[in-house]
């Protein structure tokens, strides 16, 4: 375990240099002068020089690039040319928010998709198959602004059974104390259920949106293997055997078939830490996606190449957190033992 | 144990599905919206204590009760400090923290206070005098005019802004030529209370700077306290922080969640009609304009036409429109070949669809431009002189004189504007009938900025407001030889004369003659296709009165009032 663990670490060391590296060069290729953005509209050509001195842009590519290497090694990402903030603690602050969006949407996704799939699957081909079948497809093929307008429109708008896109909590509302950002959490801690409910009632719609789209991958991926399954050697075995069907669904079927759907799963969460920038700004969500939205914008580089790393960051360690997650999943798995069979 | 941990994970995911249809049922939005509008917004952030703070005085002041409103605005607020470039949204924000020595006097037009050219003193001073010759200005500052951190307003504070606007690394000296400002010599506190500017050439212009909230004072010992060597005017501390010299005092400006909450400044000793504001940073305007409608927000800013037409026929919401001088064209660079011809130039301009942009794109909310000085510009000359209208045949000819024949040539529009892309399609289809193969290139603004400040763009939009609405101003920056956003890299030897006398020209029948003959020139050369003047339009709720139009179309939150 150990080995591997020092393994694993090494691979992801090494990844996320790969990623500094891709990242800082396909950021610096990138059309635009971040310094002409900032500098405005009255800008002469010494103020926009002064700007790229006081940012470095000035300097050769592999200076800027060792010095950006050395700050990150520091858990230093640089200055925003925007806001003349510290790109970290400009990540940081608003990651939780995302994160805070991330987990549920992927919780509501896993709630649909799981039973949804496992339900499908033991009753192929009947109805219930087929509306499966047709939510995945609807849920593959929406794009996810057009579905948040359609949800804003008539959940907000139409019927106003949920608070518009404004931000997390209502406009003027102070938030809870911070101890994780979450504050649908934070609001618990702190006893303050009005917040808390409030903070559940600004989460449901992007969570709605969100869950909708992500169910599908992880529905038709729990369907799929539960087929897999329930057409095996072994679960033919425990029928003939006169085992309930439930306990062949949910026993065998389901459980063997947690490897892949806990894979679909994490590349789900993968995918939404750094792939929700259409949500957080169609509803004015305050997170990472939104920041990078505005980056992107005024081709603020640091604040840009910051957000793609921490999201290459996150992703690796979600990736590590799986393979472990195989081991408890799966007891036919020991990490840093070879399978046999 | 594994049975009672997909128990409790089963139970975790019920709980949160069931949060989730409680939130469906938890109440409408505006409910939650109005209560927390009551409540004391909470300082949570940047804001710090100002340095050498005193216990704040109780002159002024808000109307007792007076209703918190919520604005939202088109972009994020990323920066305070005054006196460098930032978002409009900041523009917006520091106009409520900095308040300029003099201010306009204004009348209500369809329910908008519109702002005249008429300057009298603001409310931090006393009186506000330009001597007849106009090289000499005398500010009496206004002795119970505060900081909101309880300072006095002094003369000294008006004089540090100066010097700060002169020497500071900002851009607004770049602005100072235009009223005779040079150095910092010419600034002189007199005592306390009274600062006298000397410029060094009398300007129409003086007056109308002084309402820019570029003036507004700074707080000199703060500023001086927050000083460093590597930042001797202290551009980092008030990057985040504010001492309000203007209506309001800053209680919270949070990045992350793009809110910004004012309250009224107590040591302003001026009118504040409302208990405060909430900024709010709705990136799309789709939603702004939902909002609004559902009254969750008070005021929507940077509406697009098609919006603002649809919002016109909503019985909860004021649509308010006033003629700017907002011009938008269609810039043709003249050193790139065949637009180095002016014949081509002219024939580009026969063939705009002007009447279909206004109509089309901007749905009504535009007036014609004519020239680069808008119809809706004083001394502005399309009545007198031919401007250009859409004539296809004359088009043609002028293609056809020219010897240039057929070509394709690229059509570079921002990402950002939605208007400009549809304007592009209406131009590309024109451009087609007389032979010119216009290939439209949406880039993202950061792109397009950077091509069209290397002047690598051949045919190009651009929008632009002058601050001050003056024509030799606005030609300054657009047509004058070398001027850095002379994106159409025109030049021409006379006009550049005509703008440099007409600026400081006081006299108002020189200063028409002066710039109908630049207006002729600029025609004859059509360096530009004026496409439209944008109306400057705000919408707001059925109860919210008040809302101003300045010099500058910055948004005034002082005058907002909500109810009665």
């Amino acid at each position: 375990m150990r080995r591997y663990l020092i393994k694993r670490a090494g691979i992801s060391v090494m990844t996320m240099l790969g990623i500094v590296i891709v990242v800082f060069f396909i950021v610096r290729v990138l059309p635009g002068d971040a310094a002409a953005v900032r500098a405005g509209p009255y800008a002469t050509a010494e103020k926009i020089a002064q700007i790229r001195a006081k940012y470095g842009l000035d300097r050769p590519l592999w200076e800027q690039f060792v010095d950006y290497l050395a700050g990150v090694a520091r858990g230093d990402f640089g200055v925003s040319v925007r806001t003349d903030q510290p790109v970290l603690g400009e990540l940081l602050s608003r990651l939780p928010a995302s994160l805070e969006l991330a987990v549920y949407s992927v919780l509501v996704a896993t709630v649909i998709g799981v039973p949804f799939g496992i339900v499908a699957a033991a009753r192929q081909g009947t109805w219930v198959d087929v509306v499966a079948r047709v939510f995945a497809i609807l849920g593959s093929s929406m794009a996810l602004f057009w579905l948040g307008l359609l949800m804003i429109y008539f959940f907000f708008f139409r019927l106003g059974w949920f608070p518009g896109p404004v931000d997390r909590l209502a406009v003027g509302t102070p938030p809870p104390p911070t101890v994780t950002g979450f504050y649908t959490i934070d609001g618990a801690l702190a006893g303050q259920w009005e917040v808390v409910a409030m903070a559940f009632r600004f989460l449901a719609l992007p969570v709605l949106t969100l869950g909708f789209v992500l169910a599908a991958p992880i529905l038709k991926m729990v369907r799929s293997s539960v087929i897999e399954t329930l057409a095996s050697d072994y679960v033919r075995t425990a029928r003939a055997m006169g085992v309930s069907p439930r306990t062949v669904l949910f026993v065998d079927g389901f459980r063997n078939a947690l490897l892949p759907v806990t894979t679909t799963i994490g590349i789900v969460f993968g995918y939404m830490l750094g792939g929700n920038i259409i949500v957080e700004y169609l509803f004015s969500w305050p997170g990472v996606g939104r920041y990078a939205y505005e980056a992107i914008q005024t081709n603020d580089l640091e604040a840009l190449q910051g957000f793609v790393i921490m999201v290459g960051i996150l992703y690796v360690a979600l990736n590590v957190v799986i393979d472990l997650g195989y081991a408890l999943i799966d007891p036919r798995i020991r990490l840093g033992r070879k399978v046999t069979a | 144990m594994g049975r009672s941990k997909i128990i409790r994970v089963r139970s975790f995911a019920v709980l949160v599905a069931l949060g989730l249809v409680a939130a469906a049922c938890g109440g409408g939005a505006g409910t939650t919206t109005t209560e927390a509008q009551g409540e004391a917004p909470a300082t949570t952030s940047a804001t710090q204590p100002a340095p050498g703070g005193e216990e704040q005085p109780e002159t002024g002041g808000p109307e007792a009760e007076a209703p918190v409103i919520v604005v939202s605005l088109s972009t994020d607020v990323d920066i305070l400090e005054p006196h460098t470039f930032r978002t409009t949204g900041a523009y917006a924000v520091t106009r409520a923290l900095y308040q300029p020595p003099a201010d306009q006097v204004f009348v209500e037009e369809g329910g908008v206070r519109v702002g005249t050219s008429e300057v009298v003193a603001s409310p931090i001073l006393e009186s506000y005098r330009v001597s007849d010759d106009g090289l000499e200005a005398t500010f009496v500052m206004n002795p119970d005019a505060r900081f909101d951190n309880g300072d006095p307003i002094t003369a000294g504070d008006l004089a540090y802004t100066f010097r700060r606007t002169i020497e500071g690394p900002g851009y607004i000296g770049l602005l100072l030529p235009f009223i005779g400002i040079e150095s910092s010599d010419q600034i002189e506190v007199v005592d306390d209370r009274t600062l006298v500017v000397r410029p060094k050439v009398a300007s129409s212009l003086f007056d109308r700077f002084m309402t820019f909230q570029v003036f507004g004072p700074i707080n000199q010992a703060v500023a001086e306290a927050n000083a460093t060597p590597d930042d001797p005017w202290a551009f980092e501390y008030f990057t985040n922080n504010a001492v309000s010299s203007g209506p309001y005092s800053l209680v919270e400006f949070d990045r992350d969640r793009g809110q910004i909450v004012l309250e009224p400044n107590p040591g302003y000793p001026g009118e504040v009609a409302n208990g405060g504001i909430i900024v709010r940073n709705i990136p799309d305007a789709e939603q702004r304009a939902l909002l609004l409608q559902r009254g969750e927000i008070d005021v929507a800013v940077g509406l697009a036409p098609r919006l603002l037409a649809q919002l016109q026929d909503d019985p909860n919401v004021n649509v308010y429109t006033a003629p700017s001088t907002r011009s938008v064209f269609l810039g043709m660079n003249v050193d790139i070949a065949p637009l180095d011809n002016k014949l081509v130039r002219q024939a580009i301009s026969y063939a705009v669809p002007y009447d279909a942009l206004l109509d089309q794109v901007m749905f009504g909310f535009a007036s014609p431009a004519g020239t680069l000085i808008p119809s809706t510009m004083e001394t502005y000359a399309g009545d007198a002189i031919d401007v250009y209208t859409t004539d296809l045949e004359r088009a043609r000819q002028l293609l056809e004189e020219s010897g240039v024949g057929e070509f394709s040539i690229e059509l570079a529009v921002p990402q950002s504007s939605k208007e400009q892309q549809q304007a592009a399609v209406l131009i590309q289809d024109n451009l087609r009938q007389i032979g010119i193969d216009a290939q439209i290139n949406v880039l993202p603004d950061a792109d397009y900025q950077g091509r069209r400040n290397n002047r690598e763009l051949p045919l190009f939009f651009h929008e632009w407001y002058s601050w001050g609405d003056d024509p030799f101003y606005q030609m300054t920056f657009l047509l004058k030889c070398g001027q850095f956003t002379n994106f159409a890299n025109y030049c021409n030897e006379e006009l550049d004369q005509i703008i440099a006398e007409g600026t400081f020209t006081t006299d108002p029948v020189k200063r028409q003659e002066l710039s109908t003959r630049a207006q002729q020139i600029m025609l004859e050369d059509a360096p530009h296709a004026w496409l439209w003047a944008a109306d400057w339009a705000v919408a707001t709720g059925k109860d919210i009165s008040g809302v101003t139009k300045d010099f500058t179309e910055v948004p005034r939150f002082e005058t907002l009032r909500k109810g009665g």
